[in-house]
């Protein structure tokens, strides 16, 4: 594994050479959370501000910084963004109150393997003047859907550049991770939740892996649908509380259940799939809130509708789907969407969603439903087909679709079932053009997929 | 309705999704390697013993013999097709024994095999789930198969399996609770209430069953046809509410109608709400059977039975109409290479 070089596992003292200012010793510590990261510390006489510069082949490319309210005179610094196997330069920089900057010694530092090296990573498509740049930030499964569960980052490589592993127990296989803001925007946290390790809680974790806050603990296995199990779809909303999925049910029935709650797990609201009129168990995938609008949305799988619930009474207010209370687009082959993942719902109110398909086509696409709630009217406004893909897809299960900041979208299409197409992640541009592609694939031939996943900014800076 | 009872077909429904065919494996040379290499025969046997509701119900034991399987078992370190035959039988007439336990054909499943895997998987909705050191029954439904049922593996909490040399010894345990209500009777399609409110009722009758839901209280009324009755079932008290449920067959036997939760109890239980109906009934006698759901506040739930059609009389307490099953599953044999 090569886990670290020795420079990596001691404390490295390095005497500023050619400076003004006092002598500095900086250590370099393992991050025991992740082989892609270190802990890079120094003190200095003086106050400053502190950060880290590092790069490949002896460059200096990329930089963290310290937090703001570390300015001072002992400086840690968590330097993340760095590929498996790689050796890194680093330097410390301490920024003076006046601005000047006194650099280090140049030090090297060794990252190790990832617990996931079975995953094979492949970029073929990479247009960097049509892509919203950053990194992407999935969950990985490799083999089959037990998989430990584990978020990742990867940079436009295909690399893997951060992540973070519950533990070496399976999870499930709908494991739901999203980058979201702790203390405020500059405390960045991955929230890992939904089909996490049984036993173990929803959690978020900070950018060195330490787990800063703990959710509802898993129900049931790894294998079965168990009542009182998490599932499929856990999001923090805008008023810092969280929304997420869980299987209820009685007497041998099956339905979902909607919780919110605060970070203490205290209730504040809750809705029943049981109130669907149908003879179909839902199967839901995802949930969304718009407190603005006090408004709810639940997608149900099976019965191929997004429902929008009015939150003060619980109330069906509109179903979207075939059979639904919208009119389809009569200029369309397939107005409808079957077995949908994923609805994403946009600041002009239309919905984006990963249509699998189902038994209606051979195919499955991302699609964007412009609807008119007054005429409940339903227009396909957008839509990237699988047909038209230079290597068409069809998924029966998983899938995601975000519109990125640049107008692109960022499409998860793939599963662990032999058969399906093959998984990737790739950002579409408005136009169907491919913009960026990675495949996901395992060693010895093994499926890799992940379940959801999303481009969040690049965590650090560029030099 | 109550037929005989199996000793797992409940279980093994519950259970890890028993059937997986060969398709997961595609690479038919590596299959046909695989069974190059399989160990040559079994010898072995099993001894399979049930209880429903604390009484006997199987207790067989069976000789197993076991030659080199011909077929696919994908990833499979052995794999058998076993000849079984009872050795001593004890079991209650209502005794089924499973094949997929007994590897005892009947006239649905035959072709039983006895195979172990490393790991084995399973084809699930959302993708291919591995169980680790798994156990397989391999058997065939009306000729088509195989399919593999996971007996045990690493992470089974019914299932064990141990291998010490060419010895193996496996064992199965299972507990349900399982249906042996002789008053519900299908017949066909059973409406469920639509009633939303717990209606007053000039007849009230009280009764109390125990919370576990193994027993229910059954009343009788007359009516005639087209005549519309409205029933309700409603807590009591705080310290004996309960979730109740009820249903109300017609005078042909025939279940109606099912409710469960219809309106809020007057003395909420911890979960769920009452139930009521309202029906348009037949010509003659019918039977209103009120049982528990759990979710009880005591370890006996209290209730009132209101009524609005006539006279209504209770005609048995306690009936059992759950009972407990218990199998256990004892196996074992030597392996020749």
């Amino acid at each position: 594994m090569n886990r670290r070089t020795a420079i990596a596992a001691l404390i490295l003292v390095a005497l500023l050479a050619g400076c003004d200012g006092p002598a500095w010793d900086v250590q370099i510590a393992d991050n025991p959370n992740s082989a892609l990261s270190c802990l890079v510390s120094w003190t200095t006489d003086d106050v400053a501000a502190a950060r880290v510069e590092f790069g490949l082949d002896g460059e200096l490319q990329w930089f963290v910084e310290g937090a703001a309210e570390d300015v001072g005179t002992e400086h840690d610094v968590l330097v993340i963004g760095m590929k498996p196997g790689s050796t890194y330069t680093l330097q410390a920089v301490s920024i003076a109150a006046d601005g000047e900057e006194i650099r280090s010694d140049l030090l090297t530092y060794e990252t190790g393997a990832v617990p996931f090296d079975t995953l094979v990573t492949e970029v073929t498509a990479y247009d960097e003047a049509a892509v919203q740049p950053g990194w992407t930030l999935a969950n990985v499964a490799v083999k089959g859907v037990n998989y430990p569960v584990t978020a990742a980052m990867f940079d436009m490589d295909g690399d893997p550049v951060w992540y973070w592993r519950q533990s070496d127990e399976d999870g499930r296989n709908d494991v739901e991770v999203s980058l979201v803001d702790g203390d405020g925007p500059a405390d960045q946290r991955i929230l890992v939740g939904a089909g996490v390790t049984p036993g173990m809680p929803a959690v978020e974790v900070d950018l060195a892996g330490e787990v800063v806050w703990e959710g509802p603990e898993q129900n049931g296995d790894a294998q079965l649908i168990s009542v009182g199990a998490m599932h499929h779809s856990f999001v923090k909303l805008a008023n810092g509380e969280y929304l997420a999925l869980f299987y209820d049910g009685k007497d041998g029935d099956l339905w979902d259940v909607v919780e919110q709650f605060d970070a203490d797990l205290n209730s504040t609201w809750s809705w029943s799939a049981e109130s669907i009129s149908t003879d179909t168990y839902p199967w839901g995938n995802a949930v969304l809130a718009d407190l603005d609008a006090d408004a709810a949305y639940y997608n149900g799988r099976m019965t191929s509708t997004l429902c929008k619930i009015d939150r003060g009474d619980g109330a069906i207010l509109w179903q979207l789907g075939e059979g639904g209370d919208f009119s389809g687009d009569p200029a369309v082959a397939y107005p409808w969407f079957h077995e949908a993942h994923a609805p994403e719902i946009q600041p002009d109110g239309s919905v984006l969603l990963y249509d699998n398909g189902g038994a209606s086509r051979d195919f499955s696409r991302v699609v964007e439903y412009a609807l008119d709630e007054h005429a409940m009217t339903a227009e396909i406004a957008w839509e990237y087909p699988g047909e038209l893909a230079d290597d068409a897809w069809s998924t029966v299960a998983m899938g995601d679709a975000d519109r990125l900041a640049n107008g692109n979208t960022l499409v998860t299409a793939g599963t662990l079932i032999p058969g399906d197409s093959p998984s990737r992640v790739f950002e579409v541009t408005p136009q169907g053009d491919i913009a960026w592609e990675l495949w996901f694939s395992g060693t010895d031939g093994d499926l890799a997929a992940p379940y959801m996943a999303e481009r969040i900014p690049m965590l650090v800076g560029e030099l | 309705m109550n037929e005989r009872w199996s000793s797992v077909a409940v279980a093994a429904l519950v259970l890890i999704a028993p059937a997986c065919d060969g398709e997961i494996d595609d690479d038919d040379s590596a299959d046909d390697d695989d069974v190059t290499e399989w160990p040559e025969s079994f010898d072995g046997s099993v001894i399979l013993q049930s209880t429903l509701g604390g009484e006997p119900l199987c207790d067989a034991e069976i000789a197993l013999q076991g030659a080199r399987f011909d077929g696919v078992c994908p990833d499979c370190d052995y794999a058998f097709a076993i000849e079984a035959s009872v050795i001593a039988d004890a079991s209650a007439a209502e005794c089924w024994l499973d094949p997929l336990l007994s590897f005892l054909a009947d006239d649905v499943y035959s072709d039983l095999v006895l195979a172990h895997a490393p790991s084995f998987g399973v084809m699930e909705w959302y993708g291919m789930y591995y169980y680790g050191d798994a156990l397989l029954t391999g058997y065939s439904v009306y000729g088509d198969g195989p399919y593999w049922w996971v007996n045990s593996h690493d992470n089974s909490s019914e299932g064990t399996y141990a291998r010490s040399g060419d010895d193996i010894d496996w064992t199965w345990e299972y507990q349900a609770f399982v249906d042996v209500d002789p008053h519900y009777d299908d017949c066909g399609d059973v409406a469920q209430s639509d009633a939303d409110e717990g209606y007053p009722g000039a007849t009230v009758e009280t009764g109390e069953i125990p919370c576990d839901g193994t027993s229910a209280d059954v009343y009788r009324f007359t009516a005639t046809a087209g005549q519309v009755v409205h029933l309700a079932v409603d807590t009591v008290a705080d310290d004996t509410a309960f979730d109740p449920a009820m249903y109300v067959n017609g005078p042909d036997g025939c279940t109606l109608v099912e409710a469960d939760d219809s309106f809020d109890c007057t003395f909420p239980p911890p979960a769920y709400r009452c139930p009521a109906v309202e029906l348009v009934a037949a010509d003659g006698e019918h039977q209103v059977v009120v049982t528990s759901r759990g979710n009880c506040a005591g370890a006996t739930g209290a209730y009132e039975l209101r009524f609005d059609g006539g006279a209504l009389e209770g005609v048995e307490d306690d009936v059992p109409v759950s009972a407990e099953l218990l199998v256990s599953v004892v196996g074992g044999g030597t392996i020749t290479p």
